[in-house]
């Protein structure tokens, strides 16, 4: 006690200044080193829906006169069947020698990664003209590459990694285009007449809602579909997808969109599943099937959110036994969506997914199945397989059967590929095509040519007849690459 | 007849000297300029972005706290993208600057809204660790202009890198002090 006593002193000291510095600790910001980080901070203003008026396709221009109908159709994205193999019975070469495939002819376009439809010998492209600020439908005979006429309009947007990004759709009687700002635009593929259009953004969108934009990061990317001359798209917004008589411009159904589905980068694919015709889109926020025949058309078969990659381009890809692989960009990598149906209808679940890195990937360009194979070139983030060619069996997404090893590596993995019979046609980035010959479950190379010198060769080439049309940024080419004698 | 074979002798002589100058100099050069070749005076050291591989071993090789190695952009080469996959992690949901849609751990590269659909990004090198998270996404998914490069303010330049002798690429070597960074849109472009 008397201890105590003796340091009370002390002891109040101590106790005076533990006090003082707890207070101290208490009082001040503990926070000083931590940095606020939350939405607004980039001084974005409110984004406003664009309030300018575009007269979609008012006008025309009358240019070359038609030569002949050459044989060869490539009518839409992915080709008739929605696989990105051409049928065509023309034979092709086996090899090049060191010129390489003969180019027959070759176009300046505006910049952008708009790929080509063939149909009754012409070719049709929508273009954006930097010069006039306008969409254009650009066609040009197949034989001679002679520009025919143009279909445009005024519409004003800035360069993100080009301009424009779809292919159209066409039939014997009808050409559907979608624009890099979702104007539609329905006309005669062979006059180029003019027979109705819509502003998806307009017609769809919900003013002021991020979930009500039409028009996704980088612009439209969805190619149209025409199916039995109902001309379908899928704008998110309002509306999931709808079907629009491509004779009248009536709009003949409408899916409603209650889980505020966005428009991304993919196209609308039919599929048949479990006996039932359906189109299948991966929108923006989940991944959704909807009746394509009967009494329900247009009516919402199944849907899942479970598979929502912030930005997907490749499009989806039916495996049969109502498997789909869905694919995600930016290193988002795939999922294998399983489709089951019993008396209360479909029912859609994630049944796998894997990172870039751990399996079959794709950036851009949907793979190519054959028999049971899937082929694609991996994207830069898919670990050591990085811009390889390679196949997978539909049973192990995950492991390849085959790949073109470490010297076989294309660009950025960016490039698109296409097959006729055995031959796969693979176009890197930077211009070199590359012929490949496969065998159930590799492939052979067979030759390689640098066609150009590229930048960013990303669009989807087109094949008709003998002729093999791509393009890079800025230049389309065609090239022969028939048998010779 | 002396004088002249004297004369001789040490001419003789002479060109005897001079020859074995001429054989020694090599010899007594050659450390001298071995001794120069190997100096690093002169030469610091660099991080060449066509080499590098994003492997996050410049943040925790360092001798420095934070590292040495900080990450830059080459705004030549930069689209000024609103989905930036440098700058926004993937699966981000929206595009902004809440710090969960962030890919930069430490918050160390900023937006700034320039006009639609641009942004600018810049890189506050007081808190960027050198971590190339951001150089890899930008690299696999969009123009490649972030990259990395050790800042010589910060950098001791030890006689042998720590963070060279672990780079699994060899992108770090020595580089001429008056030329110490190797700008990627210079060589780029």
């Amino acid at each position: 006690m008397s201890l105590l006593k003796r340091n009370s002193v002390i002891i109040g000291a101590s106790v005076a200044v533990f006090a003082i510095a707890f207070s101290w600790w208490v009082l001040s910001s503990p926070s000083y080193n931590v940095v606020v980080r939350v939405p607004g901070m980039d001084n974005r203003p409110p984004q406003k829906q664009i309030s300018d008026s575009i007269f979609i396709g008012q006008n025309f221009d009358t240019l070359g006169i038609f030569d002949e109908v050459v044989s060869g159709s490539w009518p839409r994205f992915r080709g008739a069947d929605f696989d990105n193999i051409s049928k065509d019975p023309t034979p092709l070469a086996e090899t090049w020698d060191t010129s390489g495939p003969p180019v027959s002819w070759q176009v300046t376009l505006g910049e952008g990664y708009a790929g080509p439809a063939v149909h009754n010998g012409r070719v049709y492209v929508l273009d954006y003209n930097e010069k006039r600020k306008a969409d254009m439908l650009r066609c040009f005979s197949l034989k001679s590459g002679t520009e025919l006429w143009r279909r445009w309009y005024t519409v004003e947007f800035k360069r993100n990694h080009g301009y424009s990004r779809t292919i159209p759709a066409v039939t014997d009687k009808y050409l559907v285009t979608i624009g890099p700002r979702s104007h539609v635009m329905c006309l005669n593929p062979l006059t180029g007449e003019l027979l109705w259009t819509i502003d998806m953004e307009r017609e769809y969108g919900i003013q002021g809602t991020v979930k009500g934009k039409i028009t996704p990061e980088f612009y439209s990317g969805q190619c149209p579909l025409i199916d039995n001359d109902i001309a379908i798209f899928a704008p998110g917004g309002k509306t999931l997808m709808t079907g629009v008589d491509c004779a009248t411009g009536k709009v003949l159904w409408k899916t409603p969109n209650p889980d505020s589905l966005r428009m991304s980068h993919t196209s609308v694919i039919p599929m048949n599943i479990h006996g039932k015709k359906m189109y299948v889109y991966a929108a923006l926020g989940g991944v959704c099937g909807v009746s394509a025949e009967g009494e329900d058309t247009g009516k919402l078969l199944w849907k899942t959110t479970a598979w929502s990659p912030s930005i997907t381009v490749a499009s989806p890809l039916y495996m049969g036994n109502g498997e789909i692989a869905a694919f995600g960009s930016y290193g988002a990598g795939t999922a294998k969506i399983l489709i089951t149906r019993d008396e209360s209808g479909f029912k859609a679940v994630v049944a796998a997914q894997h990172k870039s890195s751990g399996g079959i990937a794709s950036e851009q360009h949907t793979p190519i199945m054959v028999g049971d194979n899937l082929w694609a070139v991996l994207p830069e983030n898919a670990g050591a397989l990085k811009r390889q060619l390679a196949c997978y069996n539909k049973s192990n997404l995950i492991t390849p059967v085959w790949s073109s090893g470490k010297e076989g590596r294309f660009g950025k993995g960016m490039g698109p590929f296409i097959m006729s019979g055995n031959k796969l046609y693979l176009l890197d980035d930077e211009g070199t095509l590359y012929l490949f010959k496969i065998d159930k479950s590799s492939a052979t190379l067979a030759a390689s040519h640098k066609i150009i010198q590229a930048i960013e060769a990303w669009s989807p080439m087109a094949m008709a007849g003998k002729y093999l049309i791509m393009r890079d940024s800025h230049n389309m080419l065609c090239l022969d690459i028939s048998k010779k004698e | 007849m002396d004088e002249n074979k004297n004369n001789r002798e040490s001419r003789r002589d002479f060109v005897k000297a001079a020859g074995r100058i001429l054989l020694a100099a090599p010899v007594l050069a050659l450390p001298v300029i071995l001794a120069k070749r190997t100096d690093v005076k002169g030469f610091v050291w660099q991080i060449d972005p066509f080499k590098c591989t994003s492997c996050e071993l410049c943040k925790s090789s360092c001798v420095m706290t934070p590292s040495a190695v900080k990450c830059m952009n080459a705004f030549p080469m930069c689209g000024y993208c609103d989905f930036c996959p440098g700058y926004l992690r993937q699966g981000a949901k929206t595009f902004n600057t809440a710090a969960e849609n962030q890919l930069c751990p430490v918050g160390a590269i900023k937006r700034k809204f320039v006009e639609e659909p641009y942004f600018e990004y810049t890189i506050d090198e007081k808190l960027c660790d050198g971590c190339s998270k951001c150089v890899k996404g930008c690299y696999d998914f969009g123009n490649g202009s972030l990259y990395l490069q050790i800042m010589h303010n910060l950098c001791v330049n030890c006689n042998q890198c720590a963070i060279a002798r672990v780079c699994p690429s060899d992108a770090i070597s020595r580089v001429p002090a008056e030329d110490p960074y190797i700008r990627k849109e210079i060589k780029k472009l």
